[in-house]
């Protein structure tokens, strides 16, 4: 019976097919998942540059089936920031490298977004206090919750151990160990918190980088790096 | 001057036998009228000596004659001409009369037949609910002790009202009737469980349901080996820990026979999505579950935006089950009860769209009030007592018909006039005035 309801589910239109008129200005993967499958949603923006991380979507959707129960569409969406499909997806991460300045419409979206329960994941691609991504979107955020919005996250935070510990905050990044960027390891993420939730989520980190490797290159690593975006995905699903 | 003997023998003093006729005819009026004012004195001597007269009063002088009619003028019958209900202290006066001696009837424009219930709703806000009842289109207003809370017209047989709460009695006037109330009692609210598999609608469902107030404990499957929990789930599932239990998917068949003896000892559940399907729950479930119909848009001026959502339709509604809401010809939420618990099945799939993606005004609030409503509607919680020292009047009419009996003839058609107290004095000076005259006017024309 279980399985009955669960096929007649999967003939739900996808949202993105039933919005024509909304599609983004680039290409994207449109999805036939039914709504109840975890889709990896990459929020892309007028400016800038959000297909800086390509394998990004196909390792984290790989690490959720490999660890987890969870039902997860096999291929993840890009889908705008400034468009009404945006909401159809509680979860969405967005990086780059170039300057990013919003639109009002995805301003207005980022922030319902947000007041609404998603979350979204803000990565800066360039790991760099000093770079244009994490200069122009920490001013867009001040922009659209208000200066002071932005939190530091502490170490003891949920979302550190949701599913994976991780008792020493945000995993370093190879790109931080090597010097990169500023040269700096940074030892915390940032969020604007919603409701006691974290509804925007922003890190130096460069996780982008950190995941986006080819898929095969998995196994020879010691330890998965995607494991923290794994609890990125339990975090936003269950708190 | 006549002599005396012509008088004994009925002559004529003034020689006219028109003027004598007529005053004799004047005297006979007299004599008449003096008897007629004895028969009086003598019906009020027997009226009082059976027990007093018979007092009539409009309502508003009924409470100040009480203690009159109960201490120095206690009458005989008591009629009081109502304009509306009067209090519970003076109709309950008025009932205890006959008691001693004094029959009470009563008429006048019946009152609306109007009737408060208040009591408490098992929600973390702890609003409570009144129901009024009222004729269609009568003017409702509900005030406490700190003032008027609410006013409308009643509707298809009353008004109801959700208020934050109440501070003393609870007053609700209707066309000029009031009936009041007090809450008996009161309602600890418990926890909420949410089960099911780590999705966005247990996500939502939480997140709305802690927004609203309610203390949440969740266990979401996500992997083999473990769950992810919120709050402080209990292994045991029982009406001393959970108001209600919110079944999302196949995840609570895990819970299945706890379920179910929870249900029949008073549990509320909520079973909606995959978990309306189970065969472990099945036997507790108003209905089966129907083929899935695909969602769709949401509509920016929509005033039903869960027309959006998919649904997996109730269908063969058992015996004692009831639909709550129907999209078209489907069943979308339904309803009954399973032992001393309520269970509610929810055909809705996805409910978490409308919170995101709604276009209505506050589909964020929407959605929390409606899962809120939701569990209140089912939750367990029990009833706690709470200490009263005021008399509630919640249904004035029926007291008032179940303690006076119903409205009754106007008493005694002389007892208007009779009862009047100048009437003794007035039949007492008619009656000496009359014998008086009646003997002058028989000595002026030489009679004894």
């Amino acid at each position: 019976m279980v399985d009955h309801v669960a096929d007649a589910l999967a003939l739900v239109t996808h949202p993105w097919a039933r919005h024509p008129g909304h599609r983004p200005r680039v290409g994207v993967a449109a999805s036939s998942a039914p709504a109840r499958e975890f889709v990896w949603a990459t929020a892309m923006y007028q400016s800038g540059d959000w297909e800086s991380a390509p394998s990004v979507p196909a390792n984290l959707i790989d690490s959720i089936a490999r660890y987890t129960i969870l039902p997860v569409a096999p291929r993840g969406v890009n889908v705008g920031l400034g468009m009404a499909d945006i909401f159809e997806y509680p979860f969405a991460w967005l990086t780059g490298h170039l300057p990013v300045r919003l639109t009002q419409q995805e301003r207005r979206n980022l922030k319902r977004y947000v007041e609404r329960g998603g979350m979204i994941v803000i990565d800066d691609h360039n790991h760099d206090v000093e770079g244009l991504f994490h200069k122009t979107a920490t001013e867009e955020i001040k922009q659209t919750f208000g200066p002071g919005a932005l939190q530091r996250l502490p170490k003891t935070h949920d979302l550190y151990s949701v599913f994976f510990k991780f008792d020493d905050g945000p995993p370093t990044t190879s790109h931080e160990l090597n010097g990169w960027g500023d040269n700096l390891v940074h030892r915390s993420l940032h969020a604007v918190l919603h409701s006691g939730r974290i509804g925007l989520l922003y890190s130096n980190k460069d996780y982008s980088s950190e995941w986006n490797f080819h898929p095969d290159t998995k196994r020879f690593m010691a330890v998965d790096p995607t494991r923290f975006g794994v609890n990125l995905v339990v975090y936003a699903l269950s708190r | 001057m006549p002599f005396p003997a012509d008088r004994r023998a009925g002559a004529d003093p003034t020689g006219a036998p028109d003027q004598r006729f007529r005053r004799e005819t004047a005297e006979r009026v007299l004599r008449a009228l003096a008897a007629t004012a004895v028969i009086l004195l003598l019906v009020l001597m027997i009226r009082a000596l059976r027990g007093g007269p018979t007092v009539r009063a409009r309502g508003h002088e009924v409470a100040e004659a009480l203690a009159r009619w109960s201490s120095r003028e206690v009458p005989g019958a008591v009629h009081v001409i109502l304009d509306s209900a009067p209090g519970p202290d003076v109709r309950d006066w008025l009932a205890a009369l006959p008691a001693a001696g004094t029959e009470v009837t009563w008429d006048g424009a019946v009152p609306a037949a109007t009737g408060v219930a208040v009591e408490p709703v098992v929600d973390p806000t702890h609003p409570i609910r009144v129901w009024v009842a009222a004729p269609r289109g009568a003017g409702v207003t509900l005030r406490d002790g700190l003032g008027v809370i609410d006013s409308t017209l009643g509707h298809q047989g009353g008004a109801l009202f959700v208020i934050p709460q109440v501070e003393g009695m609870l007053h609700a006037r209707v066309n000029g009737t009031e009936a009041t109330a007090i809450l008996l009692d009161s309602l600890p609210v418990r926890s909420v469980l949410v089960l099911g598999t780590a999705s966005w609608e247990g996500k939502f469902v939480v997140a709305a349901l802690e927004e609203r107030g309610w203390q949440v404990d969740a266990r979401f499957a996500l992997a083999p080996r473990g769950d992810v929990r919120q709050g402080n789930p209990s292994a045991q599932i029982d009406t001393a820990r959970y108001a209600a239990v919110v079944a999302l998917d196949s995840v609570a068949a895990r819970y299945g026979p706890q379920i179910r003896a929870y249900v029949q000892d008073g549990g509320g559940l909520i079973a909606a999505g995959d978990a309306a399907a189970l065969s472990a729950l099945a036997p507790i479930l108003p209905g089966a579950a129907g083929t899935s119909l695909p969602g769709g848009d949401f509509a920016d001026d929509s005033t039903h935006p869960r027309q959006a959502l998919a649904l997996t339709p109730v269908k063969e509604l058992k015996s004692g089950a009831l639909s709550l809401e129907r999209r078209g010809g489907d069943i979308t939420i339904a309803v009954w009860r399973v032992g001393a618990g309520r269970v509610a099945q929810v055909g809705y799939v996805d409910t978490w769209r409308w919170r995101m993606a709604g276009l209505d005004e506050d589909p964020v609030r929407a959605h929390r009030l409606w899962w809120s409503a939701l569990v209140s509607g089912v939750a367990y919680a029990p009833r706690l007592d709470r200490p009263v020292a005021d008399l509630a009047e919640p249904t004035p009419l029926a007291s008032l018909v179940s303690t006076l009996g119903t409205p009754g003839a106007s008493g005694p058609a002389l007892a208007g006039w009779l009862d009047d107290p100048r009437l003794v004095p007035l039949l007492f000076g008619s009656m000496l005035v009359a014998l008086l005259a009646e003997w002058a006017s028989r000595r002026l024309r030489g009679l004894a």
